[in-house]
């Protein structure tokens, strides 16, 4: 007998708890922003909607970032009819969309590093090179006047970022031939390096890793005498180089709160995280003038916001949220991220 | 105990097929088991999956004769000719090796036999002017079989021993007392009595290695394409383990759909087992009679 009470308050115990975070969860009030736009983006976009809901779970903000996935321009039609308050797109918008009072915030680049083998003498390739190369139109090193050596194209597999990027970039979607498709960057640089016509394609974060220097085999080619940097990254220069731009209808400034939010997370400690997790190199300073205003706002003025129930820690009180790795976050928080993986 | 691993089989089965049947429904199955082109995410998708079955059925069974003989001689040796030291010495051994984790084989794979077969192929199958065949670098269908057997190796040995061992001491010493050498007995006696337990063996390793997945991705090539012996090729593990990080939508639907065909050929593998030790029973009790 004694076994069954423990069961029933065990029961009891479970049952009160999703009771509890049920009824929370309904009675609950939250403003939303969608963000629309680049299925590239993904990674960034899910970044962005964890630490906004981090913070929503320590009450610094009072709003849920959601993310449709359906392509770089349909994100610009929804931003057009408002059905999306931010468009996420992984490519320059064209003057057209831009007479259109919409705003390019470019909030970080994407960038694809060519890697061939150590021993390869090859030390620089062209754009029709590369297309040539990765659409099986050059087959041997000997045809770019290197060395006698059948060559290996080293691809990531369907649905990867980088490869999406870099096909895109060269515009060989259709036509992509490869010898390999790995699921890894480190099967990549493996085989790059053990093998002597290997060529392969990584995404730039991951070769400034120190891994990619010491010995490991695999040396980077430039792309048209362009040595992949941050600054030829962020200038433009280097050719295999996507911008990731967060574009608003009208300048940020200009924008409800909830979405210079999002540009303030991003340009705080924790945004670097959301970057860093998701590949991609920050373009900083364009768009810091959120940041400065933001820092110069004060956010207690949230407290008498109509639409706020609960009352929101001031930006001061929320300061170490911000910095640092880790959000201290309440079992609460840890329970409801439990259930939502449910 | 018991209800635990019937609610689990349960659940399992359930699961897979909740999550797999609705890209059938949504596709038809022919579109993924009648169509060869595995393009999940072009403006058409094309879901189709034949060359990985081809592959995953040739890399197993390919394992599994490269695998056998190697195995049954080695346990054969064991169990009647090696000196009792060395037995002693090999067995555990071999325990040793039957314990170390795939990826650890498919890192050995990557790093030995890749580099082997990139030579092989550079020599010998990659023409000079033949540019019509993609060189795989050395990630191929061969080296796959390679690594799945050389993985296998230590289970096959394991069984067969216990099989060999199983068979009664009496016919062998009738073999004897006729006048016949070690050899022929243990060639027509011993194998040809436990011959039953040897296929089951074979059977089992070659579940084990279809269900295979980390040993092969590092060496397989992950392309996908018809299974030559000489080109990159992705098995349905692999296929499994790569794209479920990225996938959505009706991609992942076919996923989960390419786990459902993958568990349906493990079960019908698994009732080839019980039909195979019904009739061995069956065969003993008529010896018996």
């Amino acid at each position: 007998m004694k076994k069954n009470w423990v069961w029933i308050l065990f029961l009891i115990g479970i049952g009160f708890l999703v009771g509890w975070n049920i009824t929370k969860y309904v009675f609950e009030y939250k403003n939303m922003v969608v963000m629309a736009g680049s299925v590239a983006m993904e990674t960034f976009a899910m970044g962005i909607e964890e630490k906004v809901e981090q913070l929503r779970e320590n009450k610094c903000i009072d709003f849920e970032v959601v993310s449709q996935f359906i392509g770089s321009s349909a994100g610009m039609e929804a931003l057009l009819n408002g059905s999306a308050q931010i468009a996420m797109v992984s490519r320059y918008l064209t003057e057209e969309e831009k007479q259109k009072e919409m705003v390019e915030n470019i909030v970080a680049y994407d960038s694809i590093v060519i890697v061939v083998n150590k021993k390869n003498p090859i030390d620089n390739l062209s754009k029709e090179q590369l297309v040539e190369l990765f659409s099986g139109k050059i087959v041997n090193w000997k045809q770019l006047g290197g060395i006698d050596e059948p060559v290996v194209t080293i691809g990531r597999e369907f649905g990867s970022g980088t490869r999406d990027a870099f096909e895109s970039l060269l515009g060989i979607e259709r036509e992509s031939v490869y010898a390999n498709e790995c699921d890894s960057i480190g099967i990549v640089k493996e085989k790059v390096s053990l093998l002597l016509g290997g060529i392969g394609y990584v995404s730039y974060e991951v070769s400034l890793e120190p891994s990619f220097k010491q010995e490991s085999g695999v040396k980077i080619v430039p792309i048209e005498q362009i040595f992949p940097t941050k600054e030829s990254v962020i200038k433009g220069d280097y050719f295999l180089t996507r911008p990731f731009s967060l574009v608003t209808k009208g300048s940020v400034e200009s924008q409800i709160e909830e979405i210079q939010e999002i540009f303030n997370l991003l340009s705080s400690e924790q945004g670097e995280i959301i970057f860093e997790k998701a590949k991609v190199v920050p373009a900083g300073e364009k768009f810091t003038q959120g940041r400065e205003h933001r820092v110069a706002k004060d956010i207690r003025k949230k407290g008498t916001n109509n639409i706020t129930k609960e009352r929101v820690f001031s930006r001061d009180e929320c300061k170490h949220f911000y910095k640092g790795n880790g959000i201290d976050s309440n079992w609460n928080g840890d329970f409801n991220y439990f259930l939502s993986c449910l | 105990m018991g209800l635990i691993a019937i609610g689990m089989v349960i659940l399992i089965t359930s699961y897979l097929v909740y999550k797999g049947i609705p890209f059938f429904l949504k596709e038809g199955i022919g579109s993924m088991l009648l169509e060869t082109d595995w393009k999940p995410l072009n403006k058409n998708p094309k879901y189709g999956i034949v060359y990985m079955i081809a592959t995953t059925f040739f890399g197993s069974v390919g394992a599994i004769v490269l695998a056998m003989p190697i195995g049954v001689f080695t346990a054969i040796f064991l169990v009647k000719v090696a000196p009792n030291w060395l037995a002693d010495i090999l067995e555990p051994v071999i325990g040793i090796l039957a314990g170390i984790p795939s990826i650890i084989y498919g890192m050995l794979g990557l790093i030995v036999i890749t580099p082997i077969f990139y030579k092989i192929e550079r020599n010998y199958f990659l023409l000079e002017n033949d540019f019509a065949v993609m060189p795989s670098g050395g990630a191929n269908l061969m080296a796959s079989i390679v690594v799945l057997a050389i993985m296998i190796l230590p289970t096959i040995i394991t069984m067969s021993q216990t099989v060999i061992k199983a068979v009664p001491i009496q016919l062998e010493h009738g073999a004897l007392a006729l006048g016949a050498t070690n050899l022929q007995t243990t060639f027509t006696v011993t194998l040809k009595n436990a011959s039953s337990g040897l296929l089951e063996t074979g059977i089992l390793g070659l579940g084990r290695v279809m269900g295979e997945t980390m040993a092969v991705s590092f060496v397989s090539g992950g392309k996908v394409a018809f299974p030559y012996p000489f080109s990159s090729v992705r098995f349905l593990t692999t296929a499994l383990v790569s794209e479920m990080g990225y996938a959505g939508g009706v991609h992942r639907e076919a996923l989960f759909a390419i786990g459902l065909v993958l568990y349906l050929l493990e079960m019908l593998l698994i009732v080839i087992v019980h039909q195979v030790t019904k009739h061995k029973l069956n065969e003993k009790e008529e010896l018996r009679k």
